[in-house]
């Protein structure tokens, strides 16, 4: 039983848009209250760059107060140990992960807790070697 | 329906003296904060479907954000 879980940014974009594959699954996973859930500050960049540029800033803003109302945590873990594993992460999978990517994994190996992320190549072979616990919503 | 309690017992206590204020404090202890919890999830439920849809209207989809990454990565990003 998952109890804590650290959200990459495209599991975000997922939940707020009902037409993705797998937002009824990060839904679920929202919706527990028993799940202790974060998001790393530079994933929320991203998505607030995404929103902002397409939507406006109105609507990133709101997505930003929904992500605080809904209890997801936004984690602002940068100490030196945490940007060494980034880069540690970065060395090891090159292009294969973006500095996006690391803050997210970095975060989720720092707790010790699934990664809720993509299915993505990379994220699953990491999984497979034990570097990271993941979770794909989709 | 509780009997009051006798009244030398209540002059130094705050127990209930009659059956109403039983249920009335069992009421205040037990279920106003059960309800005000309950109340609480079905907040948060209405909370969470109402934000599932707020970015319906974005053209940008997962496997969008997935290749812009992608692409960050491949450029030292």
């Amino acid at each position: 039983m998952v109890r804590a879980l650290v959200l990459d940014a495209s599991a975000l974009l997922a939940f707020f848009k009902t037409t993705e594959r797998g937002h009824q699954r990060v839904k679920d996973l929202i919706k527990d209250p028993d799940i202790r859930k974060e998001a790393h500050a530079l994933n929320m960049m991203e998505l607030y760059r995404v929103i902002s540029s397409r939507l406006g800033v109105s609507r990133a803003e709101a997505c930003v107060q929904m992500i605080h109302s809904l209890g997801i945590r936004v984690a602002d873990d940068m100490d030196e140990a945490f940007w060494k594993d980034m880069a540690w992460l970065k060395v090891q999978f090159k292009d294969d992960v973006s500095v996006g990517d690391c803050a997210a994994l970095a975060l989720a190996r720092k707790r010790n807790v699934p990664l809720l992320g993509s299915d993505a190549a990379a994220f699953q072979g990491m999984a497979k070697a034990n570097i990271i616990q993941l979770k794909t919503f989709r | 329906m509780i009997p009051p309690f006798p009244e030398p017992f209540l002059a130094y206590s705050n127990v209930p003296r009659t059956g109403a204020d039983f249920q009335g404090k069992v009421r205040q202890i037990f279920i106003a904060p059960a309800t005000k919890a309950h109340e609480k999830k079905l907040d948060r439920l209405e909370q969470v479907e109402k934000a599932a849809g707020m970015l319906d209207d974005l053209d940008c989809t997962v496997d969008d954000f997935l290749a812009s990454r992608l692409e960050s990565a491949r450029h030292g990003w």
